[in-house]
């Protein structure tokens, strides 16, 4: 089954999901940014190979934190879900009336793994998806997604049927080239009213988003020796041999 | 009453210090606070008598209550967390417990999980947040310092942080606590299906008279080493990065909190054995 493959972004610094994205499937680029950046970022990820681009936004998202942000995103893709994906051929004219592509189950969502990280798990908390951080590359095999990612020294590979959510760092290391240019698809802007919330739904997220403020510098605190600082690595776990687990 | 609960991980059978830091501070917390302070544990096994010392380990660190979730499917000790397997559990803490403050040393599993966890419940979110108490009352912060942003609500809701290693003292308390334990079990929608040494790692910039005895330690670190990097490339500060802590005349104004005085080769020479004398 060829996925349906969603990307979200927040800004520039996330086309690198997108490349993870393309790479894998039909993708549609998703976010729930502002204004021209937002649109160019769009704009550069179908230049990348995404086939279609949606951004939703109200002012209210501006204040949200992390989960009013989750809510608009995942309110976006499940809409689109189930929608016959950008690239399916267009329904003929002796398809029965009122049908539609049928739609793919296996969806992948990929998400940055950037800064608090904490968008993607939010979504899929939303779709009710298992989702993976840290993943450095995807690939997909006999109807199921592999990834690695990597904990300290060691890579781990991990298998799941779609759907799933995958928090990405890096590059692919597989990234298909940029699609000759070619006219480019229109991005879709919607509101909150268009995935089925409200701003009032999302106000309340305002007071969670935490503010400018300064706290108590915390002071270093001062290891006094190699060996104390290689002692407390260990304790955590941080040092380990080559090669084992 | 109000409960809080701190996520210990484990390593060897024994919580990580930044648990028992994380479990020290929001021991001084629930004390002025009048919360329960729970110390949760997600275990593979079923507990036994090799438990005992972990539970006091605990009490000693400050919890009122000790909770052993087990389930079999978990991942196993040492490994870092996952949603697919820490899942149930946590969703368990805060379904039953309703933690106001719900608090997870920042690790690469607590990356993984928190912030999931603050989905799950609709809590409040601080990624390396500071817990102080004052006059009046208790304030939170992600991050430290000018740069930091602060959570104006007095708990009115619950939230979810995460807290940097080195930034609190462990606590020194008796070693009496109640002992709860619920077995739970993950789905397996997610498996895991082998590993593999090395892969892609991220890069750390290093004068390139400092890449012998370098290389050992980012390899063991999952990194590698860009020597293209000019000879002022800052070394102790990538290192620092990867491992958060900061480094001798690097540690002012860094955001990680633990420092150590001393210079990159000294450093490096001695992961490099230690590393060396596991290998």
């Amino acid at each position: 089954v060829t996925p349906r493959v969603f990307a979200l972004v927040d800004g520039p610094g996330d086309l690198d999901v997108v490349r993870h994205a393309v790479a894998l499937g039909d993708t549609t680029v998703v976010t729930a940014a502002e204004g021209p950046l937002a649109e160019a970022v769009l704009a550069d990820a179908l230049a990348l190979g995404a086939r279609a681009a949606v951004r939703v936004w109200d002012e209210v998202l501006a204040r949200a934190d992390f989960l009013g942000v989750a809510q608009a995103l995942a309110a976006t893709v499940r809409q689109h879900m189930g929608e016959p994906s950008p690239a399916a051929p267009a329904p003929t004219e002796t398809a029965a009336p009122g049908a539609t592509a049928t739609p793919t189950a296996a969806v992948i969502v990929i998400a940055g793994d950037r800064g608090r990280a904490a968008v993607g798990p939010a979504v899929a908390e939303r779709l009710s998806l298992p989702h993976l951080g840290q993943v450095m590359r995807i690939s997909l095999r006999d109807g199921r997604v592999v990834v690695r990612r990597r904990a300290g020294g060691i890579v781990h590979l991990f298998a799941a049927r779609p759907p799933i959510l995958l928090c990405t760092v890096g590059s692919p290391t597989d990234a298909p080239p940029a699609p000759a240019a070619s006219a480019p698809a229109a991005i879709q802007s919607l509101t909150l009213a268009d995935v089925g919330l409200s701003a009032t739904e999302l106000s309340h997220r305002r007071r969670f988003r935490p503010q400018p403020g300064a706290a108590p510098e915390a002071r270093p605190r001062v290891v006094p020796s190699i060996e104390t600082l290689v002692a407390r690595l260990d304790d955590e776990g941080l040092l380990r041999p080559k090669g084992a687990r | 009453v109000a409960n809080i609960v701190v996520f210990v991980e484990l390593h060897e059978g024994r919580p990580l210090p930044v648990s028992l830091e994380v479990l020290g501070q929001a021991r001084r917390l629930s004390s002025k606070l009048g919360a329960t302070l729970y110390a949760a544990v997600l275990m593979r096994q079923a507990p036994d008598a090799e438990s005992d010392a972990l539970i006091a380990a605990l009490a000693r660190g400050g919890a009122d209550k000790v909770l052993l979730l087990h389930d079999e499917a978990s991942s196993p000790e040492g490994a870092s967390l996952v949603w697919s397997t820490a899942g149930p559990a946590i969703a368990h803490i805060e379904d039953h417990l309703a933690p106001i403050l719900f608090l997870f040393g920042a690790t690469r599993g607590a990356r993984e999980v928190a912030a999931r966890a603050a989905a799950h419940n609709g809590s409040a979110f601080l990624d390396s947040a500071s817990l102080e108490l004052g006059e009046g009352g208790l304030t939170l912060w992600e991050g430290s310092g000018a740069r930091a942003r602060r959570l104006d609500a007095d708990l009115e809701f619950p939230v979810v942080a995460t807290v940097a290693r080195g930034r609190y003292d462990p606590a020194a308390c008796d070693d009496d606590a109640e002992v709860e334990v619920v077995k739970v079990a993950a789905g397996a929608e997610v498996e895991e299906i082998g590993w593999e040494a090395g892969g892609a790692p991220s890069q750390i910039s290093c004068p390139s008279a400092l890449m012998a005895v370098a290389s050992p330690a980012a390899e063991a670190l999952g990194a590698t080493l860009d020597g293209s990097q000019p000879p002022d490339a800052p070394v102790l500060i990538s290192l620092a990065a990867e491992l958060r802590v900061a480094l001798g005349a690097h540690a002012e104004g860094a955001d990680a909190d633990l420092a150590v005085v001393g210079d990159a080769s000294a450093l490096l020479a001695a992961l490099a054995q230690a590393i060396g004398a596991r290998a």
